[in-house]
């Protein structure tokens, strides 16, 4: 009875890991998605209500996907601050400090601190432009990690039953 | 605990690079309190001007993206957000200091939409000056309020001894419409005034004097309307237009005395709708107020 519980613990945990692993997949392209929803809002902010990036970190703080809304707040609270940091610097300080919580991978964060370097420096007009190309190269980050997610995912999830299954034959 | 108040040129500083403002910081005390502008050119070491002279704020040669950082900075990391002033080519600081801007016009459909390329920058630093006008003010509106034309070459304070009366008249009472072509009447940041005009002063900026004035005495029947430069025929114009509206009015011109402004063709229908001229001269290198009156009656 012992042995049986013990199995099945061993399989279960294996298959948790695999899971865990699928999951990681899933909270990427859904913190990819998040930041693309989000770069909508900041385009239609900048271009139509003009409005501040201070204010306009504060907004997706608070109304933003939720998987991505620590990245906001730290950006926001790290605005409220006047140290005399500039904006490129706290986005890139609060993307790459937050970001992996997140669910985000090294070349997204590359791609989201490469857009500080246009944030609130141009006029809305060529913030429009810088802000379309950072959401393509997102997108094709994203494809890949849809991709990763079909083609890895089953397998993470196959690879922890089996792990589990192995462990408990050797065991036995 | 007391702040400890900055001089007005470590305030207008607050937008510069981290190196530069370190080099401010270390001016002589001096230096700093007759500091007027901050010159930043591209290729060329930054300058403090002040009292007739040019001073080196440092040895290294200004880059374009140190002036992309300032105007970033002082636009608070949201240059679209200024997108009204920058198509004027400047900005305002809080403290109502005022950034210059040169370079690579953006020019759309032949029109004027701001400075694309930056290539150098003016950091003008605001010293109000209160109680300027003071004389003035009680001299020509002792009862009631007059039209007032405040008149000087440029760079003799018109600007500062007309936001002085503004202020004069506010905190007399009088409701006071400002009508703020360049926006430096007021310096509006978010909204705020950032020079005094007391509690009583209505301001709409960057908007035609003409335009301006008639929005002014519909919404917001004023007592007095200020008026800063006047210029062209638009805006001789606009003043008949608020004397005829039975408002006093305060008003600068460009003119090199009095006899100028009488000689001058722009100014020729304000001779009858000013009652008072108050001509800014220098003695000994000292700006000294001069009032007359332009009409029967005025008392100077």
């Amino acid at each position: 009875m012992l042995k049986l519980l013990g199995a099945i613990l061993m399989i279960g945990g294996g298959g948790a890991l695999g899971l865990a692993a699928r999951q990681g997949l899933r909270e990427r392209i859904t913190a990819i998605d998040g930041f693309l929803k989000a770069f909508e809002r900041i385009e239609n902010e900048i271009v139509y209500r003009l409005t501040p990036c201070d204010e306009l970190m504060t907004l997706l703080a608070e109304e933003g996907e939720a998987q991505i809304q620590p990245v906001f707040s730290g950006i926001a609270e790290r605005l409220k601050r006047s140290d005399g940091l500039s904006l490129p610097y706290k986005w890139g300080r609060a993307i790459q400090e937050e970001g992996p919580a997140c669910g985000l991978k090294g070349e997204e964060i590359g791609i989201l601190c490469d857009a500080a370097s246009f944030l609130g420096r141009y006029d809305s007009e060529q913030q429009r432009h810088s802000l379309r190309l950072t959401q393509s190269r997102l997108r094709a980050v994203r494809e890949e990690a849809a991709d990763d997610l079909k083609n890895k995912g089953s397998l993470y999830r196959t690879c922890g039953l089996v792990l589990g299954v192995l462990a408990v034959i050797v065991l036995l | 605990m007391n702040e400890v108040k900055k001089m007005p040129l470590q305030e207008a500083a607050i937008c510069l690079t981290p190196s530069l403002r370190l080099a401010v910081d270390q001016l002589p005390e001096k230096t700093a309190r007759a500091a007027e502008e901050l010159r930043l050119r591209v290729g060329q070491p930054p300058a403090v001007s002040g009292g007739g002279c040019e001073v080196p704020l440092t040895e290294t040669a200004v880059t374009a993206a140190d002036l992309r950082e300032i105007v970033a900075r002082a636009a608070r990391d949201s240059v679209h957000s200024y997108a009204d002033s920058l198509r004027q080519g400047f900005l305002t600081l809080a403290g109502g200091h005022r950034i210059g801007i040169c370079g690579t016009a953006k020019v759309e459909d032949g029109r004027f939409e701001g400075v694309r390329q930056f290539a150098s920058l003016n950091i003008r630093i605001a010293k109000p000056v209160f109680g300027c006008a003071r004389e003035v003010y009680e001299q020509c509106c002792r009862d009631t309020l007059e039209n007032l034309v405040v008149l000087s070459p440029p760079g003799r304070g018109k600007t500062t001894l007309l936001r002085d009366l503004i202020r004069c008249a506010s905190v007399s009472g009088y409701r006071v419409a400002v009508a703020d072509e360049r926006g430096e009447l007021a310096a509006l940041r978010d909204g705020a005034p950032q020079f005094d005009l007391g509690g009583q002063a209505d301001v709409l900026e960057l908007c035609s004097k003409e335009d301006a004035v008639m929005h002014l005495i519909k919404t917001m029947s004023p007592h007095v309307v200020a008026l800063d430069e006047i210029t062209s025929a638009q805006d001789a114009a606009a003043v008949r237009y608020a004397a005829n509206c039975g408002t006093a009015i305060f008003a600068t011109a460009h003119a090199l005395d009095l006899a100028d402004f009488k000689r001058r063709a722009v100014y020729q229908p304000l001779l009858e709708v000013f009652k008072y001229a108050a001509e800014i001269v220098l003695e000994d290198g000292v700006r000294v107020c001069r009032v007359h009156g332009l009409k029967e009656g005025a008392v100077c």
